[in-house]
């Protein structure tokens, strides 16, 4: 599955990392195996394609080894066993970090939209319909 | 601006040109102008060689024009103006950055941070 963000411009207007946090926060809600985390990404504005998951597992690995997350094999009674992450304390003090930090970057954007919306209402319709 | 990459908190990796097309439909500005007009929308460590790589790029795309300031004196004598193409990308941007908006607040909400962000 490859992650693409919902806006058209894929990477370009997300925070840097963004992923990161995302996924410390899913797990800090509970623990999970990759393909959950693939579909609870969706309300962070994250969508799937069906065939590369390898951003998600790279990003769950680097994790792993900056020892913020934690995973172990879950044997299954049907099918393959399957790893399943969990959160470690240090990942819960990077996520709540990464929280503080993502504050500011919604002020910045917030600023950035206010004076769009000054603007495009200032400049009125022609311009709203030029922007459709 | 490469002094906003040190910056602690993660912008998105081309925030610069979206305010940059904002500033200049608002205005037409020199590059001085502009970093001097880009501090209130956070930008705080001046660094025009940042600036000024990304007006080339955005030249390069076509979403702005440069032209050279007769009346003008000193060495910055360059005047930047948005094109249309720019003006389309400015209305494209906004409406992803509304988008990221609505993933942070998401995000902040079940962080338990959404109390601290003014909405």
């Amino acid at each position: 599955m490859h992650l693409v963000s919902l806006t058209p411009e894929p990477a370009a207007l997300t925070p840097r990392s963004f992923l990161r946090p995302c996924l410390l926060l899913l797990l800090r809600e509970e623990p999970a195996h990759g393909y959950d985390l693939l579909e609870r990404l969706g309300p962070f504005g994250w969508t799937f394609s069906a065939s590369d998951p390898g951003r998600l597992y790279r990003t769950l690995r680097r994790l792993e080894e900056e020892g913020l997350v934690h995973s172990y094999w879950e044997p299954s009674s049907e099918g393959p066993s399957r790893r399943v992450y969990h959160i470690t304390r240090a990942g819960m003090e990077e996520l709540q970090g990464s929280a503080n930090a993502l504050i500011e970057t919604r002020r910045r954007i917030q600023v950035l939209l206010s004076r769009y919306q000054e603007f495009v209402s200032l400049s009125g319709g022609l311009e709203r319909s030029r922007a459709r | 601006m490469s002094a906003d990459d040190r910056a602690p908190w993660p912008l998105p990796r081309n925030f610069l040109r979206p305010c940059v097309l904002l500033l200049l439909r608002e205005e037409s500005a020199h590059g001085y102008d502009l970093l001097q007009r880009l501090r209130p929308l956070g930008f705080v460590r001046d660094d025009p060689g940042g600036l000024y790589r990304a007006l080339r790029a955005l030249e390069q795309d076509g979403l702005v024009r440069s032209s050279w300031d007769e009346s003008g004196s000193g060495p910055d004598r360059r005047v930047y103006r948005v094109t249309r193409a720019g003006l389309e990308e400015l209305h494209r941007s906004a409406r992803s950055l509304a988008n990221v908006r609505e993933a942070l607040d998401a995000f902040l909400d079940r962080t338990g941070e959404a109390r601290r962000t003014h909405r």
